[in-house]
Formats: C-alpha cells, sequence, structure tokens
C-alpha cells in the first residue's frame, strides 16, 4: 500500500509539470482523485497475487453457420501485464449462457495471428516525454511480435485538439515506424482535453487486414472532447471540437472488432476513454501511474499481444436463430484465476429452431459436421391454423360493440322490464325502452344474431329466417316464414305461418292475435315484448 | 377522443391468431436453408396468415362477403410478398443493425404491407395510410418485443408467443392509427338486418360511402327487406358531409331527404328498419 502512495504522489507531481495547459484546473481533479486510486490501487494490489487478467475479443462466427462454431481469441496476463504461461485446453473453461461447452480447437502463441496496430498519439507539449518513450519502445514492441511468429504491421495517428495525422498507412518495418514517431513534434494543446475520439475514429477507419487482430494503442495524459462538453468556448471558430460521443464511436469499434488498448488518465479523470478500453476487449493503462515505465509498458502490451490464444467451441444452440448468447471464459493457471465475458449476436431475424441437437467430438481440430435441414410438421401445425381460423369466425361474432351511455340515455334511457313479461327469462341490459312513435316488437332473449327490436315500419310484414322475409331474425327456431303482423282495425295482428316450432302470446300458443301494449310474444325460441306506438 | 373498442379488440384478435397460426405453419420451416432463404420463407408465410386473418377480419364481422374476399385476397398477398421481403431486408441489414434493428426493419416492413393490403379493401386514400402507419408502428413494436421474446426463450413455443404478440400489435397497430385519425362515421343504433349491430360503426372515409342492400355496398345492410340495393350515399366534399338518397327514402332527424343534406354531428339518420347517429370529429 505504502509503495503505491508514493509512487502516485511523485508521478502526480510529475504530471501536473507535464500539463502546463492547465494545471489550476487538473490539481484540485487530481487532488480529489488520489484518494480514490490509493485505495483502487491497495485493493487490486492485494489480489495481485492470484488474478489472471483474461482479455477476450468479440467471438468470430465465421463458421457459425455450419454447424454452430464459435471462435474466441484470448490473452491471459497477470495485473503486471506479463503473459501467464504456456496454457493448453486444461487451464480454460468456456460457457456460454451458463452452460458450459467443450472446447473443440485450442491454439496457443506458437500459431501467431496477423495482427495489425494503429497508435493513436496525444501529441500536445505535455507528451513530449513519451515521444521518445515511444520511439525506444517500437523496437522492444516489433521483437516480442516477430519472435512470436505474428505478421505485424504498423500504422500512427497523431491528435491535439484536432487529427493532426491520418495517412491509413500501415508499415511492415518498425525502423520506418520509428522515424515517423521521430518527426513528431510535440505542441500546441491550450486546453486539458484532447480530440481522442476523433483520432480513435481516423484509425477504426485504417485498412486492417480481415483476418488480423486489430489493435488500437491510444496513449494520452488528457480526458477526451465530446459532443457537448462546450469546448466551443475554447475554440477560435466557435465550433465545438467533435461531433462525436463515446456512445456513437463504440458500436462502430465493437463492429470492426478492434481492440483498444488505452494508456490514458485514470478511469475518474477520463472515463470515456477508460470505458472504451474495457468495451473493446482491451487493456486500460493509467498514464498516471505508470506512465514512468512507458516503453515497458509498450513492451508489456507488446507481449501480452504475442500471448493470444485461439480456441473454437460448438455452441449449445447451433443454429442462426437472430438470438444473443453470453460467453465467459476462465482460465486458471497454477492456483491464479481469471474470467472476461462476451457476448455475441447471431443473424436470422426470422429466427430457426434447433434440429439436430450437435455433439461436439471433443477432438481438437475437428470442424464440427453441419447439422441437417429437416422439414418437421407434425399434427399440431395443421390443428392450429384450423383453430385460428374458428377463432377468426368467433371473434367475428362475439359482441364487442356498444352503445355508448349517452346514446343510450338520448334514444331511450330506461331499463325497466314490462311487468307484462315476467314469464320470460329477461336479459336486462339489452333492453332499452322508451315511449316511440312506432310500434315495436322489443328482444327479450340475449340472442345476438336477432335485432333488438323490430320497428312496424309498414302495415303489413312478415318475420322469419328466409332471405325473403321483410325482417330476416336468422335463428335456427325461427321457421322459413315464420309471423305475419297486418295492421287492421282495431291494432296489430299476430298470425302464424304454421311454423314448426309456433308462436306464443302470454305464453299462449296462437293462431292469430291481437296483440296490445306490453304482451310478451314468442317466435320459435326469441322473446319479444309488443310496445304500441305511444304518440 | 371516441375509439371504437369493437375494432381495437377485432383487428388486435385478428394479428393475434393471425400469428399463430402463420408460427404453426412457419416453424417447421424453420430449419431449411441458410439465413436469407428462411428469412424469405418465414416471412411470407407468417406473412399470408397474419395478412389474410387481418384482411378479412372487418369484413366477417360486417358480414360483408365481398369484403371478405377481397380483404383475404389483399391481405394475403401484401402479406406474402412484405413479409418475404421485409424480413429479407431485416436479414440483409443485420450487420449494419442488429438483431434488435434487424427484426424491427424487417416487420415493419411487413408491418407496412400489411396494412396497405387490408387498407387497400376500402379503396380509400385515408384507409391506405392509415393501415400503413399503424403497420409500421405495430410492426417496429412488434419486432422489437419478437426479438426479447425469443432472446428469452428461444424454443418452438417462444417463437409462438414472439409471433402472437408480433401478430396482435400490428393488427392494434392498423385499428388504433384507424380509429385515432377517423373523421366522420355512423354509428348504429338499432337495426332490423342481420348484420349491423348495435353500437358498431362505419366509418366514413371515402369520398363516396354507399350504404345498401347489395353486397357492394361499403355499409352493407343485409336481410332488412325496407333497404334498397343502393339506398343512399354519403358523400364527401371539402371535409363535410353530404347524404343523398338513392334508391331508398332516407330520413334524417325524422325529416325526409329530397335534396342533398349536409350531416351535423350527432344527426340520427333513418335508412330502412336502420337508425344511425352520425358521428364527426371536429378540431384537432
Amino acid at each position: 500500500m505504502r509503495i503505491y502512495l508514493k509512487q502516485n504522489s511523485s508521478l502526480f507531481t510529475l504530471h501536473s509539470s507535464l500539463s502546463k495547459d492547465g494545471p489550476r484546473l487538473l490539481i484540485p481533479i487530481l487532488t480529489i482523485g488520489f484518494f480514490i486510486a490509493v485505495l483502487l490501487f491497495g485493493v487490486t494490489g492485494a489480489k495481485a497475487a492470484d488474478t489472471i487478467v483474461v482479455s477476450l475479443t468479440n467471438p468470430r462466427l465465421e463458421n457459425f453457420a455450419n454447424g454452430g462454431a464459435v471462435g474466441l481469441y484470448f490473452s491471459a496476463t497477470d495485473t503486471q501485464g506479463h503473459p501467464v504461461g504456456q496454457l493448453s485446453p486444461e487451464h480454460v473453461e468456456v460457457k456460454e449462457d451458463g452452460q458450459k461447452v467443450e472446447v473443440v480447437d485450442f491454439r496457443g502463441e506458437e500459431q501467431g495471428r496477423a495482427v495489425d496496430i494503429v497508435v493513436v498519439f496525444d501529441v500536445t507539449e505535455s507528451m513530449q516525454p513519451f515521444i521518445d518513450g515511444l520511439k525506444e519502445a517500437t523496437n522492444d514492441l516489433a521483437d516480442r511480435l516477430g519472435k512470436a511468429n505474428r505478421d505485424y504491421r504498423l500504422g500512427l495517428v497523431t491528435f491535439e485538439d484536432y487529427v493532426t495525422r491520418q495517412d491509413p498507412v500501415f508499415t511492415r518495418s518498425a525502423t520506418e515506424f520509428k522515424s515517423w514517431v521521430g518527426s513528431l513534434q510535440a505542441a500546441g494543446g491550450g486546453d486539458i482535453p484532447e480530440n481522442s475520439l476523433d483520432a480513435l475514429e481516423a484509425a477504426s477507419k485504417f485498412p486492417f487486414r480481415p483476418d488480423a487482430q486489430a489493435v488500437i494503442i491510444l496513449i494520452t495524459d488528457a480526458p477526451n472532447h465530446f459532443r457537448g462538453d462546450g469546448s466551443e468556448k475554447n475554440n477560435p471558430y466557435n465550433r465545438e471540437f467533435t461531433p462525436l460521443t463515446v456512445d456513437e464511436l463504440l458500436p462502430d469499434l465493437k463492429k470492426a472488432n478492434i481492440n483498444v488498448v488505452s494508456i490514458s488518465p485514470p478511469p475518474f479523470a477520463a472515463p470515456d476513454l477508460h470505458s472504451i478500453a474495457k468495451e473493446t476487449g482491451g487493456q486500460h493503462y493509467n498514464i498516471v501511474s505508470e506512465g514512468r515505465r512507458f516503453p515497458e509498458l509498450i513492451g508489456e502490451i507488446g507481449r501480452s499481444l504475442a500471448s493470444q490464444y485461439f480456441l473454437s467451441y460448438v455452441s449449445p444452440r447451433p443454429v442462426e436463430d437472430g438470438t444473443k448468447r453470453n460467453v465467459s471464459l476462465t482460465v486458471t493457471y497454477k492456483e491464479a484465476a481469471g474470467e472476461d465475458r462476451t457476448a455475441y449476436e447471431v443473424r436470422g431475424v426470422g429466427g430457426a429452431r434447433v434440429v439436430t441437437p450437435a455433439v461436439p467430438s471433443g477432438r481438437p481440430g475437428e470442424v464440427p459436421t453441419k447439422v441437417r435441414s429437416v422439414v418437421d410438421y407434425s399434427w399440431w401445425n395443421f390443428l392450429v391454423p384450423l383453430l385460428a381460423g374458428v377463432g377468426l369466425l368467433a371473434l367475428a361474432r362475439v359482441r364487442l360493440s356498444a352503445l355508448p351511455a349517452e346514446v343510450m340515455a338520448r334514444f331511450g334511457g330506461s331499463t325497466s322490464i314490462p311487468a307484462a313479461t315476467s314469464s320470460s327469462a329477461p336479459s336486462p341490459a339489452a333492453v332499452v325502452e322508451k315511449p316511440a312513435p312506432y310500434a315495436r316488437l322489443m328482444r327479450q332473449s340475449p340472442f345476438d344474431e336477432v335485432p333488438r327490436e323490430i320497428a312496424f315500419s309498414r302495415d303489413e310484414f312478415v318475420i322469419g329466417r328466409g332471405e325473403e322475409c321483410d325482417v330476416i331474425v336468422p335463428h335456427s327456431s325461427i321457421s322459413r316464414e315464420h309471423v305475419r303482423i297486418k295492421k287492421l282495425k282495431p291494432g296489430y295482428v299476430i298470425f302464424d305461418l304454421k311454423s314448426k316450432n309456433g308462436t306464443t302470446v302470454n305464453g299462449r300458443p296462437i293462431v292469430e292475435n291481437l296483440l296490445k301494449d306490453g304482451m310478451a310474444v314468442k317466435i320459435g325460441d326469441i322473446e319479444f315484448i309488443f310496445r304500441a306506438a305511444n304518440v | 377522443m371516441e375509439l371504437s373498442r369493437e375494432r381495437l379488440i377485432l383487428f388486435a384478435g385478428a394479428g393475434l391468431l393471425g400469428g399463430i397460426a402463420g408460427w404453426a405453419i412457419a416453424d417447421p420451416l424453420a430449419g431449411v436453408g441458410n439465413v436469407y432463404q428462411r428469412a424469405v420463407v418465414i416471412g411470407a408465410v407468417v406473412g399470408i396468415f397474419v395478412g389474410i386473418f387481418l384482411g378479412a377480419i372487418e369484413g366477417l364481422s360486417a358480414g360483408h362477403k365481398n369484403q371478405i374476399q377481397q380483404g383475404v385476397m389483399l391481405g394475403g398477398g401484401a402479406g406474402l410478398i412484405g413479409g418475404g421481403l421485409g424480413l429479407l431486408m431485416g436479414e440483409l441489414a443485420f450487420g449494419a443493425l442488429g438483431g434488435m434493428g434487424g427484426r424491427m426493419l424487417g416487420w415493419s416492413i411487413f408491418g407496412i404491407a400489411v396494412g396497405l393490403g387490408v387498407g387497400w379493401v376500402g379503396r380509400s386514400f385515408a384507409r391506405l395510410r392509415n393501415g400503413a402507419i399503424g403497420g409500421l408502428l405495430g410492426g417496429a413494436i412488434g419486432g422489437a418485443i419478437y426479438h426479447v421474446v425469443t432472446a428469452m426463450l428461444p424454443q418452438t413455443a417462444g417463437r409462438g408467443i414472439a409471433l402472437a404478440l408480433l401478430g396482435a400489435m400490428i393488427g392494434l397497430g392498423i385499428g388504433l392509427v384507424g380509429e385515432i385519425l377517423k373523421r366522420a362515421w355512423l354509428m348504429v343504433v338499432r337495426s332490423q338486418s342481420r348484420n349491423a349491430r348495435e353500437g358498431k360503426e362505419y366509418l366514413l372515409n371515402k369520398s363516396k360511402t354507399r350504404i345498401g342492400r347489395a353486397e357492394e355496398s361499403d355499409v352493407g345492410l343485409f336481410g332488412d327487406q325496407s333497404v334498397a340495393n343502393f339506398h343512399a350515399v354519403v358523400e364527401r366534399q371539402k371535409g363535410k358531409f353530404l347524404l343523398a338518397r338513392g334508391e331508398g327514402a332516407v330520413r334524417v332527424n325524422q325529416q325526409p331527404v329530397t335534396q342533398p343534406v349536409q350531416l351535423k354531428n350527432g344527426d340520427r339518420v333513418e335508412v330502412g328498419g336502420t337508425l344511425f347517429l352520425f358521428r364527426e370529429r371536429t378540431g384537432a
């Protein structure tokens, strides 16, 4: 604990003397952060002995369509960035969605993968010491990569408040890269934050080889500008320095599968740069505390890049069903352990089903067999649409509409049942009654096919089930032509037309009957009340 | 705002049932071919069913054979094309949009197509527009729901639930936008016809809405002998609604109509044995 404390305070002074641009603002920030840093360092320092830092890149899905193969590149280092020894499959455990999977392919350091590295470098005045350090470290970096059999290329982006160098060129020569770095001049600044986001964006546009690991090493001692940071106040053109925010930049970096290694101020001072490193599967190094051993740090990054492993496994869900899966990788080595998590999303917006559960062979190097395509219908696949169709017909017949209360009130507010119909089973809600200037039969039964009211708009008409009737009541208990209603001298008279189920008035079967107000008329099974005109 | 609960339930229910039916037929096909072929097949099959169900429901509920026939053909056709095309586009955009975005895009295109198909049944611009907006909304929301549900429940049953909800959202979207944007409608107060139930609303969103007993009528009053084949017509002119008689006698507020009359909100319109209430939404 004490060691870190000392290291921090001395570096703290070093850093504030470096950034002449705005020490007044930086000092209070760092003073507050200092205590947090001490706390944080103390905690990680204690755990360092038994912790492995595992760093996963985004899963590779090139072979996913052929049976669900997922590839993972990862590195494993101790907290100082030193790679852990020679790992083999028994040191790793991979889980997808919490389910342990079997590793079918495992490749270690010796089968190095190509790597494209862009160094994104802050060239404001305070960075002068690091320019020299980078020159010094380049050989070491190249050396380590070369020894690990990794076919590397290097590129350079520099920035201050603007991106000052962004030629999208890679070189295979460490000497050429050193000459690029050697020509750099530290100058400018003006305000504390610098434009690392624009620089990262420029670096992400470099022509990375598709099969190579893509790495950006960001080196800066300042937090980043972002959209909405009010930087237009310090800009002679009255514009903000960057139109970007981290949330906009991150998806691009992730999609391009770029690991950002960030050597930048501690998380509390530059949270964006810290989260970029975390989110892209890269590493974050604190430039304040680790700046003094900068060349060594670059060497370490080279070593950790050099010690990349690759493994592949078969997903427990080897189909492109458009879902997202979470992957965790645990490395256990000599009583130390570490874990990293990542996630991937497979194609297939329409969805897909697991046809044959893939059985991983377990033998390394074997490509999983292709899952067979099967069209697999069973009886329910046809029954369900039939039921749905019946459901649709039923839905169309269900009574969903009701007259709004205000309309009810206007066209008949009372819902009382006339005494004369006490013999029948009324459905009170269905009955709306109000004196009306016409005679009518009002329904008492809750059958939906039946009009609620049959208004007597003519002097003679026929009620029945048949299409040729004047009033059609489509109910099975009603005959094709059931009754005729005719206006005679004393009033409306109802005639049964030899119907099958007959007609009753006040419960008495009739052949013909004079209708009087309040009489219960039953036509087939449907009950009505007769209401005389009330003018 | 007056929203007819009936239309919302009908459309959401029809979409739900269509989604379930489509799922049952499409799911066994979810193991075939590559992602693109699968997207087209699944989209098209689900599209046909959701389209047919949504296209048919209004005609079914109104007891209107012509409308059922047209709805099934237009809805099914639009669903077939929109579903296949939409999901293919969603799949192609996967790289740029990811799973959630791809699904929202794919099912939105599908929703627009079905909405247009359902809207075209009425041969009115307003219905087309409402259908497209509703389908877009429903498809986007439904696509997002689909994504979340299939992520949580990746099995066959999960896709069933997801597609049912998707269909319901598209149906609800189409119904809801139609209801929100409706200008004027006739509400049945009572009817002697066998299909016009009390409380049912007929939207007046065409330039000419024909009322009668004929199958071609926009407002079909079937089984009422006192209604003529082409009984009356409501015309929309410069945002005003005029009622004119056709072959039959019409009364507005108990006065016989001889010359076309302009309808006002709350007017009672009698066509044969059916009494309508004219409703108009004014202002916003």
